[in-house]
């Protein structure tokens, strides 16, 4: 009794909103900034990084979000299936991960996928390539979801011998990111397009450095945990280009202009820098009248395979 | 503020009302019992709450002024001022501190926002649709009670809230008081398990306090020299309605209740049965969430399970942080009755005890969950249930006679 009246007296001064931030702490005063941010019928999904964990924090976001309509998500995947099966899912999600914060924050699912991405890296002990590059493409970048359980990314890494700076251009849009490398120090990407794009999304990147680096990219399968490396095209191969057939088949232009090309005779228009998926082949033989890049994909046991000219 | 005022006016209010009909009966306890079960019968009825608040007020209004009569002024003791120093500390705090509890905050004033913001029991959240709704199927009597509040205060923020479950454990010592003694009153406030615990204590919005509160009133209303049955029988109702074990509670009761009240038990079950009819009904138009699940055919091979139970519930009844002497002052007090030969306060309060008991490790051992922890997370709030039986002891053992 005696400490609860000392912590009375201690609280007594405060306005009450002040004195509830001070008995339930800072996880208090960022749902007071979830509220506040909160639209007035809008739903929000409460989303734990650990059930076990985090349900205590849920169960308490749920009180004093109250009357806001709440939705709890155990995982990810539980909001991606809601998503998919129920047009008015909520739109934003409050975060709760006790490990990295006692705070809640309010979050888009690209967010918080995003920073679920940088905790379990697939690509543990990422290696350069041997050969020194200043331009290069990268055939295939993706940030996207498939099924509910799997999703798809591109990680990198980058080597200068010196300091230099490194651009990265996502294609189709356009969008860029320049990073900073110091000599001799990797620079790791995780989940590169959407740290230039903030948003899911599918295409190539153009990487440019103000010095030779040495680099390497794969694409990864989350769900699988499963990645494969990519090769890195300083210029594109010499045309006719021959690709053995997978499941999917793409043609890369990377040019400012409409790439005419014929896939087995078949003629085609690649818009400038797009990533165009055609059906593939057994064989696919393919001219054009500009630079271009064939490839095809298969998967085996949920294993991606590339096949490049 | 506006919660503390309403919250003194309205449920004495309503008590004085049913007081007035009934016979003498503690204003508050009487006044939240009947808000919650005239509220419940109406939300399982679907008559709008708010209407039916209004009517409930004028009523009581009417009732109380046509025949105004207060009750005689007690006479201070010196145990008054133990009392006086424990309530002034008490609604200090629940005016000051905001709750912090875990049950108060997930289940209880959850339920009370969502009843105040749906003026249901039964729309939207309670199907799961708007919020997630943990322990859907608890009772609703305390909610209601304090989503009256909010309703008053025209503000869901549990500020409003805060004093109403001060105010219950207030009610219950003085209801001590006026059977057991000033002494027994003042101590029922200075319990750690009631005064201080932050599971189900006087400054939590869990519903432990209000369930032995009722419960106490049942007890001392059969023990006294003319019980009466409608009196019981409301007890009994707000009992149903106060938690899940309130339903085997006041099933015991009214069997005590028929040594006492013989065919007049019928009257008393009247109450009951409506509360309980109620109570079913209302369960079957909602759904279920995560209420604790008991397998009661897993009984026989969960035996030896049972002593362990009993040993651990044992422990906490002396464990001295949360209950220092009192229970091993209960049981002396059982042993001195016995002695004295004095066998009806001993049978009320052992009738009202050993069976609970009974079904508290039966339920422990049944229980989905692993025995001892669920025995060392609840028993020292389920102990506060037996408050009243055991002031029941305690004060006739501290009379010289009957």
């Amino acid at each position: 009794m005696l400490r609860l009246v000392r912590e009375t007296i201690a609280l007594a001064p405060l306005a009450y909103e002040e004195r509830r931030a001070r008995v339930a702490g800072p996880f208090y005063s960022s749902l007071r900034s979830v509220r506040a941010e909160l639209g007035a019928n809008e739903t929000a999904g409460i989303s734990m990084r650990d059930t076990r964990r985090d349900v205590t924090n849920a169960v308490f976001a749920n009180y004093y979000l109250y009357p806001h309509r709440t939705r709890f998500f155990g995982s990810l995947d539980d909001y991606r299936v809601m998503v998919l099966v129920d047009p008015a899912h909520p739109k934003r999600l409050v975060r709760i991960d006790t490990a990295r914060t006692s705070e809640a924050r309010l979050m888009t699912y690209n967010e918080v996928r995003h920073e679920e991405v940088l905790e379990t890296p697939i690509v543990r002990d990422p290696k350069p390539g041997a050969t020194a590059l200043t331009d290069a493409i990268v055939p295939m970048a993706l940030a996207i979801d498939g099924q509910p359980g799997n999703a798809y990314l591109t990680d990198g890494v980058l080597l200068s011998d010196l300091d230099a700076t490194a651009t990265l251009t996502f294609f189709p849009t356009g969008e860029s990111k320049t990073f900073a490398l110091r000599a001799r120090q990797p620079l790791v990407l995780r989940d590169v397009v959407y740290q230039i794009t903030k948003r899911l999304d599918a295409g190539w990147l153009r990487v440019s450095a103000t010095a030779p680096v040495r680099a390497s990219f794969w694409f990864v399968n989350r769900g699988l945990r499963h990645a494969v490396a990519l090769p890195l095209f300083e210029r594109t191969p010499p045309l006719p280009q021959r690709v053995a057939g997978g499941e999917r088949f793409w043609i890369l232009n990377p040019n400012d202009a409409v790439a005419n090309v014929a896939v087995d005779g078949t003629p085609h228009s690649i818009a400038p820098h797009s990533l165009t998926q055609l059906p593939a082949r057994a064989m696919n033989e393919v001219t054009a009248d500009r630079d271009v890049l064939a490839f095809s994909a298969a998967r085996t046991n949920g294993r991606e395979r590339f096949n490049f000219p | 503020m506006t919660g503390l005022l309403f919250t003194l006016v309205w449920f004495p209010l309503i008590g004085a009302a049913v007081s007035r009909l009934a016979g003498r009966m503690n204003w508050f306890l009487a006044g939240a019992g009947m808000n919650g079960l005239a509220l419940f019968i109406a939300g399982v009825l679907h008559i709008p709450l708010h209407a039916v608040l209004f009517v409930l007020g004028v009523a009581a209004l009417v009732i109380v002024v046509a025949k105004l009569e207060l009750p005689a002024r007690p006479t201070l003791k010196p145990a008054d001022a133990a009392i006086a120093i424990s309530i002034v500390l008490l609604l200090a705090i629940s005016a000051i501190k905001p709750l912090d509890d875990y049950d108060g905050r997930a289940f209880w004033l959850l339920k009370a926002k969502a009843i105040a913001h749906e003026a249901r029991i039964d729309g939207p959240f309670f199907h799961g649709e708007t919020a997630v709704t943990p322990r859907n199927e608890y009772p609703l009597l305390v909610p209601l009670d304090a989503a009256t509040v909010m309703i008053a205060a025209r503000d869901l923020d549990e500020r409003h809230v805060r004093w109403l479950y001060a105010l219950f454990a207030i009610a219950l010592a003085w209801e001590v008081r006026r059977h057991a003694g000033p002494w027994l009153g003042a101590l029922t406030l200075w319990l750690p398990q009631i005064a201080v615990s932050d599971a189900g204590g006087a400054l939590t919005a869990y519903a432990d306090i209000a369930l032995a509160a009722f419960i106490t009133c049942a007890v001392f209303e059969l023990a006294s020299e003319s019980p009466g049955a409608l009196r019981t029988g409301l007890w009994l109702s707000f009992i149903v309605l106060t938690k899940n074990e309130g339903l085997p509670f006041a099933v015991v009761l009214l069997g005590v209740s028929v040594s006492r009240l013989r065919a007049r038990a019928i009257l008393a079950a009247t109450p009951l049965g409506i509360a309980a009819a109620a109570l079913f009904l209302w369960r079957t138009r909602i759904d279920p969430t995560d209420e604790a699940r008991f397998t009661l055919s897993a009984l026989p091979e969960r035996l030896d399970r049972l002593g362990d139970a009993l040993l651990i519930f044992a422990r906490h009844a002396v464990a001295f942080p949360d209950w220092g002497l009192f229970w091993i002052a209960v049981f002396a007090a059982g042993a001195f009755l016995a002695w004295q030969r004095r066998w009806r306060p001993l049978l009320i309060g052992a009738a009202t005890i050993v069976p609970m008991i009974a079904i508290y490790l039966i339920m422990f051992v049944v229980s989905d969950w692993n025995t001892a922890d669920l025995v060392n997370s609840t028993a020292p709030r389920l102990l506060t249930h037996f408050i009243g039986p055991a002031m029941l002891l305690l004060g006739h053992a501290s009379r010289e006679n009957d």
